[in-house]
C-alpha cells in the first residue's frame, strides 16, 4: 500500500472516531454569550404580566365555536375573550371569559357575584351540587338561571350600570387546571328566553384547541 | 485539484526539515484524500437532496450542508457516521492548498493551474465566511412606513434582558442551543452575573398555545399559568414553524422563581408580535424579562416604502412583475431614492436588499406591503471574483496546452530545393 494511501486510511479512521464522538454528543448546559444593544427607541418591556395578560387579546385563536344565528360577534376585550350581543336593540349579551384562577376567583365566588348582580342572596358551597348542569368541553358544568333586576356593569373596573328590571341571566362556570371559564348571557327576559337554546347550542360547539397557521 | 505529477517539485535535497514538510504536504495534498472527499460530497449531495422532500430545504441544509458532522439520527443505517459538508470543504481547502498551491511547481506553464486552484480556495473561503458571518432576514414595509429592522426568516431566539439594571444589553439564546431531539430533554442556560439559570424543556419545533381546557391538559399534560403547549406537525418549510417550550427559572439556591410556556400565537395567518409582553420574573432582587421571537437586528439605515407596484398576468392573480420604490435614509439623515425589483437589489453600506415578496392577499392595485430580503454578507462578491479568476486561470492553462500541442504537432517546413532529377 502506498505511504500516502496508508496515511489516508489512518486519517479516515481518526476522522470516523471524531465524528462518532461529535455526532453523539449533546450539550445540555450552555453559557450565554451573544447579546445585542437595545434598539433605537426600543420601549422597555412590560413587567409582571400573567399568561392571560400576555396573551389575552389572542385568546380567541385558542377556541373553536360556532356563532348562533342572530348573534353579533364583537371584538374581544381584556376580560371577554368571546363577546356577542343579540336582539333587535342588541341589548342581549353573551360572553366567555378565561381567567387564571389566582385572579379570577373561584366558582362559588363568581356565582355569588352573579347572584348579587341579580339581587339574589349568596348561596352556600353545599348548594353547588344542587345546581343544574350544562355540558361544556364534554364535562358537566354548574349553571344558574336567574330572573330579576340586573345591576351588573359591563365589566370589572367599570362604573356600575343603572339597574335593569325584567332581566334574566343564564351563566355557567367551571375550572380547568389553573384556569376559570365563565359563560354568561344577560338581557331582557323575553329576549333571553328566545335565545336560551342558543346558549346550549353554543356550548355544544365550543372547543378548546390548537390552531395551526394552516387552519387559519 | 491536487498537484499533477509532472509539475511536482523535484526530489528534495536531503534536508530533514524540508523532507518532513514535503511528506506532510504529500499526505494532506494527496489525490486519495481528494477522491474520498469527492465521494463523500456526492453522497451528501444525494442524501441532502432526497431528504428535502421530508425535512424541507432548511433542515436539509443544516443537517448535511452546513454541519461539521451529520447528527447521529441521520447516520447511514443509524450507526455509520457521516461528515458534514463544512468538514469536507475544510478538508478540501487544506488539500487544495497543499497539493494545488504549495506543492505545485510554479512557473509560467503552471500559473493558470495555480490561479484556478486559488480561485477554488476563494470559493470555499466565501462559503465559510457566508456560513459564519452572513445575516439574512426580511423587512416587511407597508406603503408610507419606514423601517430600520430586519427579522430573521428562520431562527427563533430567546431574548433575556434585565429591567432597570446596570446592563442594558439584551442577551440572545439561539434556537440551535435550545433545540433538543426530544421534548423530555432539558437545556440549562447560565451567564456570569445572572442570579438565575434558565431551564428550557419540552421544546417543540412547531407548536402552539392552548388553554387548560384542552383534552391534553385534562389528560395530564404540563400546563403553566393557564396555558399549555400543543405540538403541531413540523412544516418542511421551516419558516412556517413556530417554536415552543416550557421555561423554568431557578435561582442560585436552586429554588424555582418562575415558569412559563413560551410559544407564538397565530392570528389571521400572521404571528402576533408579543415582544412587548414578555415573561418576567424576579431573581436575586432583580427583575428580568424573557421573550421568544425571531432574531431581529437593526441596519444602519432606514427604508421608507414610497410606492409598491405589481403587475399580473392577464386574468390571473399570478404576479408578473413587482417593484418597490423606496427612500433610503442614512444615519446622517440624507435621503436617496431607489427602485428595487427582481434581480435588481439595492446595495448600500455592505447590505443588499432584494425584492422577494409582497402582500398578495389584497386585490390587485391595493397591495398593502412589500417584503424585502436584506442580506449582509462580507463575502457577497467573492464568488464572482473567484469565478472570474477561475475563468482566467483555466483559459491560461488551456491556451498553454493548446500552444504546446500546436508546436509539438507542427508540420516541418518543406525544403525549397527541387527534387533531384
Amino acid at each position: 500500500m502506498p505511504a500516502s494511501l496508508s496515511s489516508c486510511c489512518n486519517l479516515l479512521t481518526l476522522g470516523t472516531t471524531v465524528m462518532l464522538l461529535a455526532g453523539c454528543s449533546r450539550v445540555d448546559r450552555v453559557e450565554v454569550t451573544a447579546s445585542r444593544a437595545p434598539f433605537k427607541n426600543e420601549l422597555p418591556p412590560e413587567l409582571g404580566l400573567s399568561g392571560i395578560q400576555r396573551y389575552h387579546n389572542q385568546a380567541q385563536s385558542l377556541l373553536r365555536w360556532t356563532v348562533p344565528d342572530g348573534w353579533n360577534f364583537l371584538p374581544a376585550t381584556e376580560f371577554r375573550q368571546l363577546n356577542f350581543d343579540f336582539g333587535p336593540n342588541r341589548d342581549g349579551e353573551f360572553y366567555l371569559t378565561m381567567l387564571p384562577i389566582a385572579s379570577g376567583g373561584g366558582v362559588l365566588e363568581n356565582l355569588n357575584r352573579w347572584r348579587q348582580q341579580m339581587g339574589q342572596p349568596p348561596m352556600a358551597e353545599a348548594d353547588l351540587a344542587k345546581l343544574p348542569v350544562k355540558t361544556i368541553f364534554n364535562r358537566p358544568v354548574p349553571s344558574i338561571d336567574i330572573s330579576g333586576t340586573f345591576t351588573g356593569g359591563s365589566g370589572p373596573m367599570m362604573a356600575p350600570a343603572p339597574p335593569k328590571p325584567g332581566y334574566r341571566m343564564i351563566g355557567a362556570i367551571f375550572e380547568a387546571p389553573g384556569y376559570l371559564f365563565t359563560l354568561k348571557m344577560t338581557g331582557p327576559e323575553a329576549l333571553v328566553a328566545a335565545h336560551a337554546p342558543k346558549f346550549d347550542a353554543f356550548c355544544q360547539t365550543l372547543g378548546v384547541n390548537a390552531l395551526s397557521p394552516e387552519e387559519k | 485539484m491536487s498537484a499533477e505529477s509532472p509539475t511536482l517539485s523535484p526530489p528534495e535535497t536531503p534536508r530533514r526539515r524540508a523532507g518532513v514538510t514535503d511528506r506532510i504536504l504529500s499526505v494532506v495534498g494527496s489525490y486519495h484524500i481528494a477522491v474520498v472527499v469527492f465521494l463523500f460530497m456526492i453522497l451528501l449531495t444525494l442524501l441532502g437532496t432526497f431528504s428535502q422532500k421530508t425535512l424541507g430545504l432548511y433542515e436539509s441544509l443544516n443537517i448535511y450542508f452546513t454541519s461539521w458532522v451529520v447528527p447521529a439520527e441521520h447516520w447511514i443505517f443509524g450507526f455509520i457516521p457521516l461528515p458534514g459538508m463544512a468538514l469536507l470543504l475544510a478538508i478540501m481547502f487544506v488539500n487544495l492548498l497543499a497539493g494545488g498551491v504549495l506543492r505545485i511547481k510554479k512557473n509560467w506553464r503552471t500559473i493558470g493551474n495555480v490561479i484556478a486552484h486559488l480561485s477554488m480556495l476563494g470559493l470555499i473561503a466565501a462559503g465559510a465566511v457566508s456560513l459564519w458571518y452572513k445575516q439574512e432576514g426580511h423587512m416587511r414595509i407597508f406603503e408610507g412606513e419606514t423601517r430600520d429592522k430586519v427579522q430573521a426568516f428562520q431562527d427563533w431566539v430567546l431574548e433575556v434582558q434585565e429591567a432597570g439594571g446596570s446592563d442594558p444589553n439584551v442577551y440572545i439564546i439561539h434556537e440551535k442551543d435550545f433545540r433538543t431531539g426530544s421534548p423530555a430533554e432539558t437545556t440549562t442556560f447560565h451567564r456570569t452575573g445572572w442570579p438565575f439559570e434558565l431551564k428550557v424543556s419540552g421544546y417543540q419545533k412547531n407548536a402552539t398555545l392552548s388553554t387548560t381546557g384542552h383534552p391534553a391538559v385534562l389528560a395530564g399534560a404540563r400546563h403553566v399559568d393557564g396555558y399549555t403547549l400543543l405540538p403541531l406537525p413540523v412544516n418542511p418549510q421551516n419558516e412556517a414553524n413556530l417554536a415552543g417550550m416550557f421555561l423554568d427559572v431557578v435561582d442560585l439556591s436552586g429554588q424555582t422563581v418562575g415558569q412559563t410556556v413560551m410559544a407564538q400565537i397565530v392570528r389571521d395567518g400572521e404571528v402576533v408580535d408579543l415582544a412587548r409582553r414578555p415573561f418576567s420574573f424576579t431573581a436575586g432582587g432583580r427583575q428580568f424579562t424573557v421573550n421568544l421571537t425571531r432574531e431581529t437586528w437593526e441596519v444602519p439605515f432606514s427604508l421608507r416604502l414610497d410606492d409598491f407596484i405589481a403587475t399580473y398576468y392577464p386574468g390571473t392573480r399570478k404576479a408578473k412583475e413587482y417593484e418597490s420604490h423606496v427612500t433610503m435614509i442614512n444615519a446622517a439623515g440624507q435621503e436617496s431614492k431607489f427602485r428595487i425589483w427582481m434581480n435588481n437589489p439595492l446595495r448600500d453600506s455592505g447590505y443588499v436588499a432584494y425584492q422577494t415578496s409582497f402582500d398578495s392577499d389584497s386585490p390587485p392595485g391595493q397591495e398593502r406591503y412589500s417584503v424585502l430580503t436584506v442580506v449582509k454578507n462580507p463575502s457577497d462578491q467573492w464568488p464572482l471574483y473567484s469565478t472570474i479568476a477561475a475563468t482566467i486561470g483555466l483559459l491560461i492553462t488551456f491556451l498553454t496546452k493548446l500552444t504546446r500541442f500546436i508546436r509539438r504537432n507542427a508540420v516541418p517546413a518543406v525544403p525549397a530545393t527541387p527534387p533531384a532529377a
